[in-house]
Order: structure tokens, then sequence, then C-alpha cells
């Protein structure tokens, strides 16, 4: 290993002697390093967190200025993280994973309001909200507010989305900030899919198909997505929503769900 | 069309673009990984549970804050999982003893077959390596690095229980974490 931009040829010997490969400068300086740079004997310890908290600050003191120890102790670290994967592995139990969606799709609510909130056009976050609160009440009318409000917010594009044959139950709104090239997606009445398969939401124009994320809904049907369109959003005329394995697919697949004119 | 999942870090970059999904297959890579860790160091299978879901919960909130220029995706997860399950272990002053909290059964487990055929081949891989790194340590170093790495004890918190002196103690982790680290710095990425 080559030693980059050592601010301390001590510490960059140590590493070089404890691997067996000491020059003889090397071995001077490490037997010096005791009275000169004794923080590098604690870093194994400090990534392990078992040294006792005066020592821990004087190794983080020490390690924010120098290089060679941050990347010494960088080494540790890896070691450290890597422990976990000696430890013999036992099953969860097989509702973790349930129970463990559940939580992330109850909080994602609370996440997106949250995001939209901090986009840079508040309108646009307000018309998310209203979206968000229409289908959580199932009001149809509140659901077409966005349209009428995409007449006055130049930039920002409203789409409404059916289901389509045994889906024809579903409906969806995506709502894109064109200057954001960003947006939100919130469905209602999909059925919640086997943990293999995942809804994906597709970005279509004429021989083109690109991915705009995947998602599941909940138990109730109710699922949301925070939506990336390309640059410029151009030429893209329709939004579809397929099943697809879990993770998604680089182009569709499976039967398409839902769709909707741009 | 053959299907290829993402790797774990676009899995990220999914989960930081709120996309759930990405979670639930972030948990079946490293789901065993986190709930084992947490075993070990809790010894208690509803507290390992509890762990799990927070670690998982903690993934999909502070996605944003990975990097990767700073740690690969599993070692940033193994450090969440075993933060977590320290503080756990700290705040009940105790762990249940259903579950071994040291390395005893390493030999085995890393001749065992992975459990489930779908599991990555280097993730195995990379398991058996760091078991067989960990199984070469003489035993008392694998003791205090066991107290160290799953209860987070201090130098002389684990000098005490072992009733060894406190140099001893710290001349055995240090030079536990410099062999490891000799052996597994050529080991391959995951």
């Amino acid at each position: 290993m080559e030693w980059v931009s050592c601010e301390n040829p001590i510490a960059a010997n140590f590493r070089i002697h404890e691997r067996g490969k000491p020059g003889r400068a090397g071995k001077a300086k490490v037997a010096n390093m005791k009275d000169n740079h004794e923080e590098l004997e604690l870093l194994p310890a400090f990534a392990l967190g078992s040294l006792d908290p005066e020592d821990s600050e004087r190794v983080r003191e020490h390690v924010a200025r120098c290089r060679a120890c941050g990347e010494e102790l960088a080494s540790f670290q890896e070691v450290t993280g890597r422990l976990a994967l000696a430890v013999p592995e036992q099953d969860p139990p097989a509702w973790l994973e349930s129970r463990i969606m559940e939580k992330v799709l109850s909080s994602r609510r609370t996440r997106s309001f949250t995001e939209f909130l901090g986009m840079r056009r508040p309108l646009l976050a307000a018309i998310a909200a209203v979206l968000i609160v229409a289908l959580g009440a199932g009001n149809i009318y509140l659901l077409t507010r966005p349209f009428q409000s995409q007449a006055l917010v130049p930039g920002l594009v409203t789409v409404v989305l059916t289901g389509t044959g045994e889906t024809r139950q579903a409906y969806g709104t995506i709502v894109i900030d064109r200057d954001d090239n960003r947006g939100v997606l919130a469905v209602r009445g999909l059925a919640p899919l086997a943990a293999t398969s995942a809804y994906q939401l597709w970005i279509m124009r004429e021989g083109e198909r690109r991915s705009g994320g995947v998602f599941n809904v909940s138990a109730d049907g109710y699922g949301s997505l925070q939506v990336s369109v390309p640059a410029g959003f151009t030429g893209f005329t329709r939004f579809g929503i397929s099943i697809e394995p879990a993770g998604g697919s680089p182009s569709p697949t499976g039967a398409r769900v839902m769709s909707g004119k741009i | 069309m053959e299907h290829v999942e993402p790797d774990d870090e676009e899995l990220i970059r999914q989960i930081s673009r709120s996309q759930p999904e990405a979670v639930r297959l972030l948990y079946r890579r490293y789901g065993r990984m986190v709930y084992s860790v947490a075993l070990r160091a809790v010894g208690d299978p509803s507290a390992a549970e509890e762990i799990t879901q927070d670690v998982f919960l903690r993934i999909w909130e502070k996605a944003e804050t990975y990097r990767a220029d700073k740690a690969k995706v599993v070692t940033w997860i193994a450090r969440i999982a075993r933060n977590r399950a320290i503080d756990v272990y700290r705040h009940r002053k105790s762990r249940d003893d259903r579950a071994s909290a040291g390395w005893e059964d390493l030999k085995q487990a890393a001749t065992a077959p992975a459990p489930h055929p779908g599991e990555r081949m280097e993730m195995a891989r990379l398991q058996g390596r760091v078991r067989e790194a960990v199984a070469s340590l003489p035993p008392d170093q694998r003791t205090a690095l066991a107290l160290a790495f799953f209860q987070g004890r201090t130098h002389k918190e684990i000098a005490e229980e072992l009733g060894e002196p406190l140099g001893t103690v710290k001349t055995r982790i240090r030079a536990a974490m410099q062999k490891l680290r000799s052996i597994l710095d050529g080991v391959g990425e995951l």
C-alpha cells in the first residue's frame, strides 16, 4: 500500500512497520512513536468504542488534525463493521419483514409530507398535501382540485391515473413540477402485492419507457411515491403503472394496471 | 427479459428517493445479519426483533446520510445494528443468556452451507473469511474482543470482568484488531 499525503511520518511508518516491511528509518521512528504519537495505539480500541471517555476525546481531537491517523482509524472501523459478518446467522421470525414494511409505509406519509413542505415551490407542497388528504378521504371532488390549480401555476403538470381491467376501481394523481423535474404520485385502490413484486411507474413516449420508481401499497390499497422525471420532461405523453419483480425492471414486463395521459 | 437486482448502493439511492420496496430488498439481504448481531448482544429474541426493526426504520429515515466513500453499505448497516444493540444492552444492563455472546460457534458457522439458496455468493464468501479470521485469534483475544464488540464494554470493564490486568486487556484487543485487519485487508469487495 502506498501511503499518501501523510502529515505525520511516524504514523505512516507505524503502518508499514505493522506489515513487517519497516525500513531502517521506519524502525527508528516507530521506536519513538509512543513519545510522539501514542494515539495510534488507541485507534483499534477507539474503533470498537472501548476507550474511556477521556482517551476517546484525545483520539477524536488527534484524528481531526492528523490525516494519516484518520485513515488508520477508518481501516479499523472497517474491521469493526466486518466483525458483524462473523456472527453465525439465525433467522428472524418470518413476520418481521411484514412488520418492518408496515412501519416503513406508515412512516412514509409523514416523511413525504415533510419533504413536500421542503420543496422549493410551496404551492406544489400545498397541492401535494391536498392530494394526499383527498386520497386518504376517498374524496373525488378534492382529487380534482389540482386540475383547477394547474392553470394558475405555470410549470405544474397534473395527471389523473385510472385503473385498467381488473383494477378499474383504482385511481390516482401525479403532480409534477417541471422546474424541479420531480413531484408526487398518490394512488388508491390497488391490491397489495406479494413481497416478490412491486408496482412500477413508467414515464412514456413513442419508443421509450423510463422508470419513475417502484412502490407498493398498504393493506387498504393506498400508495405514494416521490417521482423524478427526465429533465425537460418534454415529449412524454403518458404515465403507466405495471406489476414488476420487487426492485423494478429496466422496462415493463408485467401487466399494466393504471395509466394516464399527460 | 433478465431481471438484474439492484446493488446495495442503488438500493440506498432508491430509499433516499422514498421508494420503500428498496427497504424490503435490503432487509432480505441483511436482515439476518442485523437480527443475529442484535441477538448476540442482548440474548433476547424479542429485543433483537425490536432492534432489527429500529435499524431498518433508521435506514429508511437516514439513507441520505450514507456516504459511499466512507464505508460499504453492509459495513454501514452493521455499524447501525451494533450501535443500536449496544444501546439496548446498556439500557437493560444485562443480557439474556439464551444465546451466546461470544464467538464459540464460529467453526461450525464457517462450514455451514448458506441457509437460503438465494443468498448472494459474495456475501457468503466474505462471511466465511471473516469467521475464519476471528476463529484464528487466540482464545483470550477472542473473548476480550467479544466483550468489546457485542456489549460495548470499555478496557476497564473488560479487565474487571475477566480479572486480568488493564494493560493485558489493552494489548489483547489491539493485537486482535491488528491481526484481523491484516487478514481482512486483502479480502474482496462485497
